[in-house]
């Protein structure tokens, strides 16, 4: 043998040892993600991916609480709307529930060193109302609406008043977009272009998490390493690999042989054919907030008529469309508050029933049906099928539903602005709670329906601020009715959350907004 | 010295023309449906977001101003930054292009070393069942998508067989990319030494390659085949061979010479195209090529990023083209520049 004979083994067994060294050290969780990661700056994200570095790697000033395995309605803990201290250690509100003081945790260092202050909270406000694109709404929502709310008491001590009490305030609060970002170190990158280091952020991470962005390789792999200075305690699983792999097939298969450890996005129909009481495979399903609507534009003919809607709710075949495209995996949808949301009531009247629906079509005055169409985002199949049966249901009382499949980017333009007969889409809310939902329901882009009562906008107004828990939920009941009866939207189900990983992974935490937390895990 | 002059004006000539796609793809890129500032704005923004997203992205400006900003950066070599990710689309494209590159020239180079001669054979021995068995396979490998392919060489052999590794692109689950030189991992993990990593790379490629072998096979063999079957009933074959040159000598030395040219054409135009990203493949094998790229980038209307990939799929077809030219004046003495 000679001697670059030698080298190469010498070199082939030393990578060898070294590979099993870093294997044996350090518990690693693979994830299979279909898409790729888009520029994760908490306030802009947009995308899955981003969304789940955001929550592992940065941390709010309040958290969700997690319900216990033990009270949770479902297989596994549950995230609620009430929140728990994250950043800040406790707070409290002011007689009238218009102030809000926050004491913040001491001894807690961004990894640039920096300490975090009230000062980092403050910043952070300022970016959200400022950043082009950052979620004003958002802060609106909280009755945050100028820098004047906000006021540093001291080093650890932040004020913001409110101009009346706001429910919502503390679990928007909660939401990854107001994750808090290091600011001294995010001002090192600020331009006079983006005083708010923006570009900077979109690719790099200033915040202290259960974890940090260790590498990115685009369209490859992102690999988050854990923080073991967490204040929250070092999490279990050292690293979190999510590997890019844009086929489904190939995710399923990775995960069935043992390859990876979590697949995500993988469509009902291959999770019941292929992984559904596979020896080494969990299947967690859960029902969630998330509601597929079909709204109609009850500003348009011949949607302006309450009949004609009403007719077409009995005409849809619920039961079916749960049973034969999500194989089951989804609960019907029978109020505007999701099934998983405080206050639900199952306040929907409508069921499958084609004589009422030609009773109320005739009674409308369209004997003969009507022709109109459905839009829908072209890269959904299951929205597709969806369309498919409802094309066939209505075509039995005449109704001809013309199917209209819609570019992504155009998807969301004619969304927002209301061009359209009826939509399918699929809404999710970032917040459980029954306030923040129905606000929804009369926002100028968001109410998919278009059916506006000035009842229902009143009432909203009340129960923003109602502070009585007994009178707010009255109010929250009578707005659900309200909705149902004027049936701007079709509410069809609600799809569940699944999540296939292999059996050794435990610590699984549901959330509504269906971000995993890695700092729960274990393996 | 004229081949020399020969070659800059080719080059000279990817001034005009890659005008003129700029032109087209700027118009074309807009006139896709929908605005970007929404989909960047997410569905929840504000009229008054979009409005700042709008500014912000330089979409508010008149079309002719945006275009000679456009144009400006180009002179600059800045091709403008993704909206999506927010990074230089340049510094996106660089990563990609090395895994199209490596991908698809190993696929070409194995389908030319296997076509040339296999369709060569099938002139020659015309009418056999070889002949038959060739063109039963090329007909396969053309109309067999794929992505049918794909998947079922992935089925058999890395879950039923476990001959395959994982396909999750192009290293192994647990095995780092060698020290990035150039960027072709093939040719990084040789100049550093790294052979665990070539072990791990040569067996992510295997697949993939196999896949894209399979599809290219048949345009090469077909085209191979023809043009060898015309070549070999001309006069001067016949004379040759009557002359009593062995057979071998003439086929080699004369025939397959002459029968190259539409070969050659046909080779250059498909690995032009294929060079621009074999978008099936790369997502079945999670390929982090530029097909999937450009495909995210169309879908999600990223001006900056769909018009550089047509500027730089333009460039491509012109070198493979005065590539394919160069080697006309090699093949044919004919052809003088």
């Amino acid at each position: 043998m000679n001697r670059r004979q030698s080298y190469q083994i010498v070199l082939v067994a030393m990578s060898c040892v070294l590979l099993f060294a870093c294997g044996a050290v350090g518990k690693d969780l693979l994830v299979a993600l279909g898409g790729d990661v888009e520029g994760w700056d908490p306030v802009t994200e947009v995308f899955y991916a981003a969304g789940e570095i955001v929550r592992n790697c940065y941390d709010n000033i309040v958290n969700f609480s997690v319900m216990g395995a033990e009270e949770s309605p479902y297989e596994v803990p549950v995230g609620q709307i009430q929140v728990e201290g994250g950043l800040a250690e406790s707070w409290e509100w002011s007689e009238d529930g218009t102030v809000i003081t926050f004491h913040l945790r001491e001894g807690v260092v961004f990894p640039s060193g920096n300490p975090l202050t009230a000062e980092d909270i403050r910043w952070n406000v300022e970016r959200g109302l400022n950043l082009p694109g950052g979620g004003l709404w958002s802060w609106n929502v909280m009755a945050v609406t100028s820098m004047d709310q906000i006021a540093v008491i001291d080093e650890h001590t932040v004020q913001f008043t409110l101009p009346q009490p706001n429910s919502l305030f503390l679990p928007m609060y909660a939401v990854e977009t107001k994750a808090v970002v290091d600011s001294a170190e995010a001002k090192k990158h600020a331009t006079a272009e983006d005083p708010y280091a923006h570009e900077w952020l979109l690719t790099n991470v200033a915040s202290t998490g259960a974890y940090h962005l260790e590498r990115y390789s685009p369209a490859e792999e992102i690999v988050l390493a854990a923080n073991e200075d967490y204040w929250g305690g070092k999490p279990a699983i050292d690293r979190v690999v999510y590997k890019i792999i844009p086929a489904e097939e190939t995710r399923v298969l990775l995960l069935k042989n043992g390859d990876v450890d979590i697949s995500l996005f993988i469509s009902p129909e291959q999770v019941q054919k292929q992984l559904v009481d596979q020896t080494g495979i969990r299947v967690v399903n859960v029902p969630t907030p998330g509601c597929e609507y079909f709204a109609v534009n009850s500003e348009m003919e011949p949607f302006d008529n309450l009949l004609v809607r009403r007719a077409l709710a009995y005409a849809t075949p619920y039961d079916d469309i749960i049973e034969n495209v999500l194989y089951g995996f989804g609960v019907r949808a029978t109020s505007p508050v999701p099934l998983m949301t405080p206050w639900h009531r199952d306040v929907s009247p409508y069921n499958y029933n084609i004589a009422k629906a030609r009773e109320l079509l005739e009674l409308a005055g369209y004997p003969d049906g009507f022709e109109f169409t459905l839009s829908y985002r072209l890269d959904n199949p299951v929205e597709e099928a969806i369309a498919i049966y409802l094309q066939d249901a209505y075509a039995d009382i005449g109704v001809d539903l013309i199917i209209d499949k819609v570019a992504a980017s155009r998807f969301s333009q004619i969304r927002r602005t209301g061009e359209y007969q009826s939509i399918l889409v699929y809404f999710i809310p970032y917040v459980n709670s029954p306030i923040y939902m129905l606000n929804i329901y009369d926002s100028p882009t968001a109410n998919y329906g278009r059916y506006w009562n000035q009842d229902f906008s009143n009432l909203k107004l009340k129960a923003i601020v109602e502070l009585d828990l007994e009178k707010q939920q009255g109010m929250v009941n009578a707005m659900q009715q309200i909705l149902i009866d004027g049936c701007g939207i079709v509410f069809l189900h609600h799809p569940n959350r699944i999540t296939c990983m292999r059996d050794d992974v435990s610590g699984y935490v549901y959330f509504p907004d269906h971000l995993i937390r890695y700092k729960y895990m274990d393996k | 010295m004229r081949l020399l002059f020969y070659v800059v004006r080719r080059l000279l000539m990817l001034i005009p023309v890659l005008i003129g796609v700029s032109m087209l793809t700027f118009i074309a890129a807009r006139m896709l449906p929908g605005n970007p500032a929404l989909l960047v704005a997410g569905p929840l923004a504000t009229d008054e977001d979009i409005a700042r997203m709008e500014a912000d992205m330089h979409l508010d400006r008149p079309i002719w101003e945006q275009y000679f900003n456009y144009l400006r950066d180009l002179s600059r070599g800045d091709l403008g930054r993704s909206w999506r990710t927010g990074l230089p689309v340049t510094t996106e494209l660089l990563r990609r292009f090395p895994a199209t590159f490596e991908l698809t020239t190993t696929a070409m180079f194995l389908a030319v070393l296997f076509g040339i001669p296999l369709g060569a054979m099938a002139a020659i021995k015309q009418g056999t069942r070889f002949d038959h068995l060739i063109r039963v396979l090329s007909v396969g490998g053309v109309s067999i998508p794929v992505f049918w392919s794909g998947l079922i060489l992935i089925f058999v052999f890395y879950y039923l067989l476990g001959w395959a590794p994982a396909p999750v692109g192009r290293m192994g689950l647990s095995v780092a990319a060698p020290t990035r030189v150039s960027g072709f991992y093939l040719l990084d993990s040789v100049i550093t030494g790294n052979w665990h990593a070539l072990g791990s790379v040569m067996s992510q490629m295997a697949l993939p390659v196999i896949t894209l072998v399979f599809a290219m096979l048949p345009s090469i063999i077909r085209v191979t085949r023809s043009s060898m079957l015309d070549v070999c009933r001309e006069d001067y074959v016949r004379t040759a061979l009557a002359t009593g040159l062995r057979r071998r000598t003439v086929i080699f030395q004369d025939a397959l010479r002459n029968a190259l040219l539409p070969v050659v054409t046909t080779i250059g135009g498909y690995y032009g195209y294929s060079l621009g990203g074999e978008v099936l493949v790369e997502q079945i094998f999670s390929w982090p090529g530029m097909g999937r790229y450009s495909i995210d980038a169309i879908y999600n209307l990223d001006y900056a990023a769909v018009q550089a990939f047509v500027m730089i799929v333009a460039i491509i077809y012109i070198t493979v083209y005065l590539v394919v030219d160069l080697l006309y004046a090699v093949l044919d003495p004919r052809v003088r520049y």
